[in-house]
């Protein structure tokens, strides 16, 4: 059973006079344990429909479930509290609380759920070794290098036990040793745990990894590939 | 509380900034408080000058003289003794025989209020033998010595061992003169006093105006000026033929000048806070704003309106709950000082003394005034708190971290 499925998703902005059809009748299905690119050039719609999926922004027709539930008619309460116990976040920059170490920054969102200190900070500890950082509990984001703070970024998006892992261009900023890195993790949580990411990027290198290949071009899909 | 946490630690973020912010709460509310305790130890130790130079704490007059100052309505011994001694906290009494009258000499003349006063029993009541700068207090041998003050001694011309005339109507409404010798030059806390009110002994004015055993005035001093308003009704009720007032009747000025005050310096430490508020949320829809993204982010994430507004909120809080206090201490430990200690207020002595105030002010800060301040200070803090904290709800979160 597929988790994320759209159906005939659209967003248009109005802009002044003009309309700007964002996504246009975008048919989707990702199933539990793809490790899945949307590419696409800019202004494709990547950003407009991984916020939908995620249940950031409303689409203007159509509808998205996820594990079934149509997110499109939550009130803006229950999608908040959706957010926190279905979808993790990874986002291209700004990931982290900046006055919270690497530690805190991860056991924040299991705080929000309500998840019990020791447990809290038992698996803070086990998700930041897992991405390579247990040397970094203490340090701030501003102490780490970019690519540290996405992989902070990272374990904070599963210390919630997500259903997904949603990433826009979480490696835009990144040189290409903190990339691969980055993807590395994120392919051995993919193979190791079966944790399901979804992430937009433009970087061919990214691309080249990724299991699945969705490509936008005006708020279109006009390729859906599986590699290898 | 990890909401807490993060509140106080952005605070720090920009120190300068923050600092800046809770310095002027510390100032402003220190600056507020000393001002209310500056002003209460100057009502408080006017209204108790006056009390001890004039008013007493309680006085009791035929019904008849009371502001028309009738030669005639008198009263005697009988009763009232008898109940003055009854009352509890009494302190000390005096009786007066209080006239208006005309003071000539050659150079000049003056209308005056002349008190015809127990010597002995005054002074347990008032202080005015201490006020004498020159002669003495009744300490002769003279026929009818009089007490002047230092402005009617200007005004006649006149020095101790001098004569004035004194003209006034007696109990019959018969016009009678008396020539009596300057004893002694006092200077009072008040110029209006030194310039309209003479001293002369009970007994010769009793004798001058015709009634030997009769008075005008009982003066009477409780152990606290609190307690002139319980004294007061009592003997009231058992004088009912008379007139009993406390100082706050007799004086209205003296007890309203309390309220008064705290009104108005309510008033000015309300002024004081809206400032401060008006700093405190200016500052922190700043730091709203240049922490967009991060707002963003967190909402995205899963944290709630009414999470992320407490945790404005209580950063907004926190600044105002670190100034508050520490600006409130600043100025209780300053007040209570010089509460002690005093404040000099050289080169203020003249205007001053006119208004009947020493020119050392004790200033006064109690429990209750504290506690209103830090009150104040609360909801200065919640109040400003509310519109970063709806700024920061109002942020969507997909606009807020896309805006790269
Ligand atoms: N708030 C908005 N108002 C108006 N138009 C918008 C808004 N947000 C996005 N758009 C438009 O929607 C279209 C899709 O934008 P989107 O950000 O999804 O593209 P993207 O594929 O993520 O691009 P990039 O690769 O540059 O990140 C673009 O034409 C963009 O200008
Ligand atoms: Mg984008």
């Amino acid at each position: 059973m597929s988790v994320i499925i759209t159906k005939q998703l659209a967003k248009a902005y109005i802009d002044g006079p003009n309309t700007i059809h964002a996504l246009q009748a975008v048919d989707l299905e990702i199933a539990q344990g793809e490790f899945t690119a949307i590419v696409g050039p800019s202004g494709s719609g990547k950003t407009t429909l991984l916020n939908i999926i995620g249940g950031l922004d409303a689409c203007t027709s159509g509808q998205v479930f996820i594990d079934g539930r149509d997110i499109t008619t939550l009130k803006d309460k229950e999608l908040t509290n959706f957010r926190l116990q279905h979808i993790g976040f990874v986002f291209q920059a700004y990931n982290l609380i900046p006055v919270l170490s690497a530690r805190e920054n991860v056991e924040f969102i299991m705080l929000l759920q309500g998840v019990d200190k020791k447990a809290r900070r038992q698996r803070a500890d086990e998700l930041l070794l897992a991405v390579g950082l247990e040397g970094q509990l203490h340090k701030r984001p501003a102490e780490m290098s970019g690519g540290q703070q996405q992989r902070v970024a990272v374990a904070r998006a599963l210390a919630a036990k997500p259903r997904f892992v949603l990433a826009d261009e979480p490696t835009a900023n990144l040189d290409s040793e903190s990339t691969a890195n980055l993807l590395d993790i994120m392919a051995r949580l993919n193979a190791e745990e079966h944790t399901t990411f979804v992430f937009s990027t433009h970087d061919q290198r990214v691309i080249d990894r990724a299991r699945r290949v969705i490509t936008l071009q005006d708020g279109r899909i006009t390729a859906d590939v599986y590699n290898g | 509380m990890v909401l807490f946490k993060i509140a106080w630690r952005n605070i720090w973020r920009n120190k300068l900034r923050s600092l800046v912010v809770i310095l002027s709460i510390v100032v402003g509310i220190f600056a507020g408080v000393f001002t209310i305790a500056f002003s209460y130890g100057l009502n408080q130790q006017r209204t108790e000058s006056m009390l001890r130079s004039m008013v007493s704490h309680i006085q009791i007059h035929h019904p008849g003289f009371v502001g028309e100052y009738a030669a005639d309505k008198t009263m005697d011994n009988g009763q009232v003794q008898q109940e003055l001694e009854r009352l509890p906290q009494l302190e000390a009494y005096t009786k007066r025989v209080v006239v208006q009258g005309l003071a000539q000499t050659a150079a000049n003349s003056a209308g005056v209020m002349v008190q015809g006063i127990d010597p002995v029993a005054e002074a347990t009541v008032t202080d005015m033998h201490q006020k004498v700068i020159s002669g003495s207090y009744f300490d002769t041998k003279s026929r009818n010595p009089v007490l002047i003050g230092t402005k009617l001694a200007e005004k006649l011309k006149t020095q101790v061992g001098k004569y004035v005339v004194f003209t006034f109507q007696d109990k019959l409404g018969e016009v009678v003169s008396a020539r009596c010798k300057v004893v002694g030059i006092y200077k009072s806390i008040s110029s209006k006093i030194d310039e309209t009110l003479v001293f002369a002994q009970i007994h010769d004015l009793q004798n001058l105006l015709g009634m030997p055993s009769e008075f005008h005035e009982v003066a009477v001093v409780m152990q606290e000026a609190g307690q002139a308003r319980t004294g007061a009704a009592q003997l009231q009720a058992a004088l009912p033929s008379l007139t009993v007032r406390a100082w706050q009747e007799v004086s209205p000025e003296l007890g309203y000048a309390d309220e008064t005050m705290s009104s108005s310096l309510f008033i000015i430490m309300g002024i004081i806070m809206l400032a401060l508020m008006g700093g405190i949320v200016n500052t922190m829809l700043m730091a709203v704003l240049e922490r967009t993204r991060e707002l963003g982010m967190v909402r995205c994430v899963g944290m709630g309106r009414v999470k992320v507004f407490v945790m404005i909120m209580i950063e907004t809080a926190l600044l105002s709950l670190i100034g508050g206090p520490l600006g409130l201490a600043v100025g209780a430990s300053f007040s209570a000082y010089y509460g002690k200690a005093g404040i000099p207020l050289t080169g203020f002595d003249q205007g001053l003394e006119a208004f009947g105030i020493s020119n050392v002010v004790y200033p006064v800060i109690t429990a209750t005034e504290i506690m209103q301040v830090m009150a104040m200070v609360l909801a200065t803090a919640l109040l400003s708190a509310i519109v970063p904290g709806i700024r920061a709800i109002r942020l969507k979160p997909a606009e807020a971290v896309r805006a790269f």
